[in-house]
């Protein structure tokens, strides 16, 4: 595991090890002991507080909501005065129908399985945190992805608001967002918060052997 | 290592604080939980409704709607293990488990689109739906059959439901408008046999604001189509409106005559008539006919009095052929004319030699006639089963009218219904007739209204047929209406108006003409030697005037006379009494005398000389003059007798000449008594009589006066040709003087002296 690491071990790979820390608002390298960023007056900690921790309730949270968002219909379009509601599978499976393959790959690779593997990366990494297994490249490479796409996330949201706002014929056609609107946007956002709150830094701390405090703060 | 395992201490510590954050999948969970508890628990009920078929159902699309609202959709659909239709698995709202009653009703909306109108439009675009009735009566349910069709609509809002049985669907469609005075006011919904297979249960639906037009009473009839009635002189075309011809239509109305009935409640069923005509008709009767009667296929009207009340609906035989059930139909307006005692009889068109009858059925088909005048109408009872007849019954004695009877010794043409009439307008008609011991009793009924018309003085006569009269010097048809010439008939004139009246049943006698009828005078009976010549219907005359008829001959008592009874004209009275003469004349025919030649084209008639004094008492017996009386006195002339020894070649007849010119005549003749003389009767023209005097001399002017002397020569003296002939008396008178009392005697000389025949008095007699 360690063999793969580039850096030496035993070296200081760090800044907890130099009795320094980072401001993670302005960057300002900061001193061990200093509780508060000397420049911007924000808290400095040497690793993001209860970042674990957080990042599994939030992840948690995000897996919780996750099955009402895919579970209760998403849009709900009313033609002619008949709504039929969708829940996001019913939707690709529609598009499925309606021939649109392409488009339902895109929705369903969207709304489906980004946050599935948002989640399923999240949990992967708090995982390999916990046990140590650690790839320290490929984890972090993972994070970014995760925390990349975090932001696209939001897509089916927007589009659903759009149309909403746009799509109110009265009785030709309406559409109305349903529950698991709220659902999946707690998805998408919880996600992105686990991501935040998650500190790739630990991957590294634990990556090293003799590292008594990786953990800590 | 102490420092580390203070750390770690201090560590563990710490960690024994759960971050606030846990809360966020605290609320998450419970936040899902609540979720998946509604999902599971609160989610909509499982309701199973069958259908026939699935079309236009689309599994998770097809929805529930009550009242436009969706409160479900189709879960599931399957076939049914006997494959007879689909079984709909329904997720309702669960809010709808209250309203899943056994009375709950699903059924299938799809688009309709009728010449009545489109429905279910929304259907069109948004696919069928099925629509839920909610139901907060019965047991819960969550299993159903759905509807086949709508149910009917509207009780919860206030309208009515209706049955209507009717016979045939006829042109009665879903959706067909029922209309009130030609407004709609509802629809048909659906139709249905009814259980028993006879009858079509047509369900219509009354909006709520036309429900009050529906009562007990009201008539329900098809208004579909056009519907042409009436006969040749008044047809009638009724339609509703141009829908109701293509798509049928229901119309209704509630009989004036009693709108106190209550309002229908829902549910009420209603006869469903064919047309308007049989809706008006509502009392159900049955009538039994002989089997005489050809009541026929047609529907014969009921007519009471010529009104029609009722209608013929069915015909059909009963149980052991032996008679014909008639089922009517009546209408209400009459319901008090159906009781007991009410009869009915048919009336058909009935041609025959002696006239039409009926005419009227030939245009507007047979009917029943329809009768209560039997009934005391106070005490009726009502009856809705009744026998017919085959014939017009004659009239009850209780009816209202004068009820008479004629007698007469035939029925010379008259019938039942024949009309009798006054002053050729028809008062009353017969009833009917019967043999009686001296011919026929016809019964007739007056009109009450022309019940004052009879009397005691009444004559009645019959004018049925045409009566011809007359001979050779006239012809004299009488005729009453065309009517009574061809049905019969009967008239009738009341001589004295002033008479008593007459009872019920009162027995008169119908004459057979109007002449009969009016020889009402006085009959006397005149005894004839031998009746050769006589008939009945002989003259009576006086002056040449029709006095009287004989009516009868006879042979008297002792069988050695016959015995005419003459029928004297009113008026004719005072002939009847002692002293007036009458005798046979006859024509006479001869050489020299030919009298009463009239009598050989218009038969012989009786000639009378009235008695001479007005005040000599009546008579009704009389023995008649084998011939003329000869000193019957001939009218305003001079009656004087000559006496002669011989009668010589003078008949009655001759003419009396004086200077040549006939005054006068011979009338007869008589020997004298003693016989030793005859007595020979002249009637001198009055103008005339002045020439007689008592100076005057008669000689008989018969014959050729021939005198031949040697030196007178030959000398041929006649009074004229006619005198040669037949005979005659002429005389001469030698001056003026005072006239002659009438019957004078004079001597009737042979031969004229010389002198008699130079007289030459200027005598002035009147011009």
């Amino acid at each position: 595991m360690t063999a793969s690491d580039p850096e030496q071990p035993g070296l200081i790979s760090s800044g907890a090890d130099c009795g320094i820390k980072l401001c993670l608002d302005c960057h300002r390298v900061c001193q061990a002991e200093d509780v508060r960023c000397p420049r911007c007056g924000s808290k400095v900690r040497s690793r993001k507080k209860d970042s674990l921790s957080r990042c599994w309730a939030l992840t948690l949270t995000a897996a919780l909501f996750y099955i009402p968002a895919n579970m209760l219909p998403i849009m709900i379009v009313g033609r002619f005065g008949r709504s039929t509601p969708d829940t996001i599978m019913s939707g690709v499976l529609e598009l499925i129908h309606h021939g649109m393959a392409p488009i339902a790959l895109l929705v369903f690779t969207a709304s489906i399985l980004v946050p599935l593997m948002k989640l399923l990366g999240m949990v992967w990494l708090l995982v390999c945190v916990h046990t140590r297994r650690i790839n320290p490249g490929r984890q972090t490479a993972l994070y970014r992805l995760i925390v990349w796409i975090g932001r696209w996330s939001m897509l089916d949201i927007f589009i659903i608001s759009l149309l909403v706002a746009l799509v109110q014929f009265g009785h030709l056609g309406t559409v109305t967002a349903g529950p698991a609107v709220l659902a999946f946007a707690a998805v998408v956002v919880l996600t992105m918060w686990a991501a935040m709150s998650f500190d790739p830094r630990l991957l590294w701390d634990r990556s090293r052997p003799f590292s008594l405090r990786g953990d800590q703060q | 290592m102490s420092d580390e395992k203070i750390a770690v201490k201090a560590d563990l510590k710490e960690r024994r604080r759960v971050p606030a954050i846990w809360l966020l999948p605290l609320i998450a969970l419970m936040i899902v939980a609540f979720l998946i508890w509604r999902t599971l628990y609160q989610h909509g009920l499982e309701v199973h409704v069958n259908f026939d078929s699935a079309k236009g159902m689309q599994v998770g699309k097809t929805e529930v709607r009550y009242n436009g609202l969706a409160v479900g959709k189709v879960a599931r659909m399957t076939m049914t293990k006997d494959l007879d239709g689909v079984d709909v698995e329904l997720e309702m709202d669960r809010q709808m488990q209250k309203y899943l009653r056994d009375n709950s009703q699903f059924w299938l909306v799809q688009p309709q689109l009728s010449v009545a109108g489109v429905s279910g439009l929304d259907t069109l675009v948004s696919g069928n739906y099925i629509a839920f009735k909610p139901s907060e009566k019965g047991e819960r349910q969550l299993s159903f059959s759905a509807l086949k069709s709508p149910p009917a609509p509207g009780i919860e809002e206030g309208g009515l439901s209706l049955v209507l049985q009717a016979d045939e669907l006829s042109s009665v469609q879903e959706g067909s408008p029922v209309y009130y005075r030609r407004l709609k006011i509802g629809e048909v919904t659906r139709y249905a046999l009814s259980s028993d297979n006879e009858r079509v249960d047509v369900h219509v639906y009354i909006k709520p604001m036309f429900t009050h037009l529906v009562r007990k009473n009201t008539r329900f009839w098809n208004a579909g189509g056009v519907d042409i009635s009436g006969g040749l002189t008044h047809l009638k075309v009724r339609t509703q409106s141009l829908i109701s011809i293509i798509q049928g239509g229901v119309a209704l109305y509630t009989p004036q005559w009693e709108e106190k009935e209550p309002k229908a409640s829902d549910g009420t069923r209603f006869p469903l008539y064919n047309d308007y005509d049989a809706a008006e008709a509502g009392i159900r009767i049955t009538i039994k006919f002989p089997l005489d009667v050809a009541l026929g296929q047609e529907k014969s009207k009921i007519l009471f009095h010529g009104m029609e009340v009722g209608i013929i609906k069915n015909t059909s035989f009963n149980e052991d052929y032996s008679a014909i059930i008639a089922e009517a139909v009546i209408r209400p307006e009459a319901r008090n004319i159906l009781v007991k005692g009410a009869r009915f009889w048919m009336v058909a068109p009935q041609i025959n030699l002696k006239g039409i009858t009926g005419l009227e059925t030939l245009l507007a088909g047979r009917y029943i006639a329809m009768d209560v005048s039997q009934v005391d109408m106070k005490i009726a009872e009502p009856e809705k089963d009744f026998m017919g007849l085959a014939s017009k019954p004659p009239a009850s004695p209780s009816s209202p009218g004068l009820h008479l009877e004629l007698r007469a010794d035939s029925l010379e043409g008259l019938s039942q219904g024949s009309p009798v009439l006054y002053r050729k307008m028809p008062v009353g008609e017969v009833e009917s007739y019967t043999l009686g011991k001296q011919g026929v009793v016809i019964k007739i009924l007056i009109k009450p209204k022309y019940q004052h018309l009879v009397n005691k003085s009444t004559l009645f006569w019959n004018i049925s047929g045409v009566t011809l009269e007359g001979g050779l010097q006239g012809f004299k048809v009488r005729a009453g209406t065309l009517n009574s010439m061809i049905s019969g008939g009967i008239a009738f004139k009341t001589p004295d108006p002033d008479a008593a009246k007459v009872p019920n049943k009162t027995r008169f006698v119908l004459y057979d003409d109007m002449t009969r009828a009016s020889e009402t005078g006085k009959v006397i009976h005149i005894q004839f030697e031998s009746a050769d010549g006589l008939q009945v219907g002989t003259r009576l005359k006086y002056k040449g005037l029709e006095m009287g008829k004989v009516t009868e001959l006879d042979l008297d008592d002792a069988k050695k006379a016959i015995k005419a009874s003459v029928l004297l004209n009113e008026g004719a009275d005072w002939l009847a009494r002692k002293g007036s003469r009458f005798w046979l004349v006859k024509p006479k025919l001869g050489l020299t005398n030919t009298a009463h030649l009239e009598t050989l084209l218009t038969g012989l008639y009786i000639s009378v000389s009235p008695a001479r004094s007005q005040a000599a008492a009546r008579r009704d017996v009389f023995i008649a003059d084998p011939r003329a009386p000869d000193d019957q006195p001939r009218s305003g002339g001079l009656r004087i007798r000559l006496v002669s020894a011989q009668l010589g070649s003078i008949k009655p007849g001759n003419p009396v000449y004086y200077r040549e010119i006939p005054v006068g005549v011979v009338t007869g003749f008589k020997l004298g008594n003693p016989a030793n003389k005859v007595i020979i009767f002249l009637n001198i023209e009055d103008r005339y009589a002045p020439l007689v005097t008592h100076k005057s001399r008669f000689w008989n002017a018969s014959g050729v006066d021939f005198h031949f002397g040697l030196f007178s020569g030959a000398r041929l003296r006649t009074e004229s040709l006619e005198a040669v002939l037949a005979g005659g008396v002429a005389f001469a008178t030698p001056e003026q003087g005072h006239r002659v009392a009438p019957e004078t005697s004079f001597e009737l000389a042979e031969q004229p002296q010389a002198e008699w025949l130079k007289w030459a008095p200027a005598i002035v007699y009147p011009e």
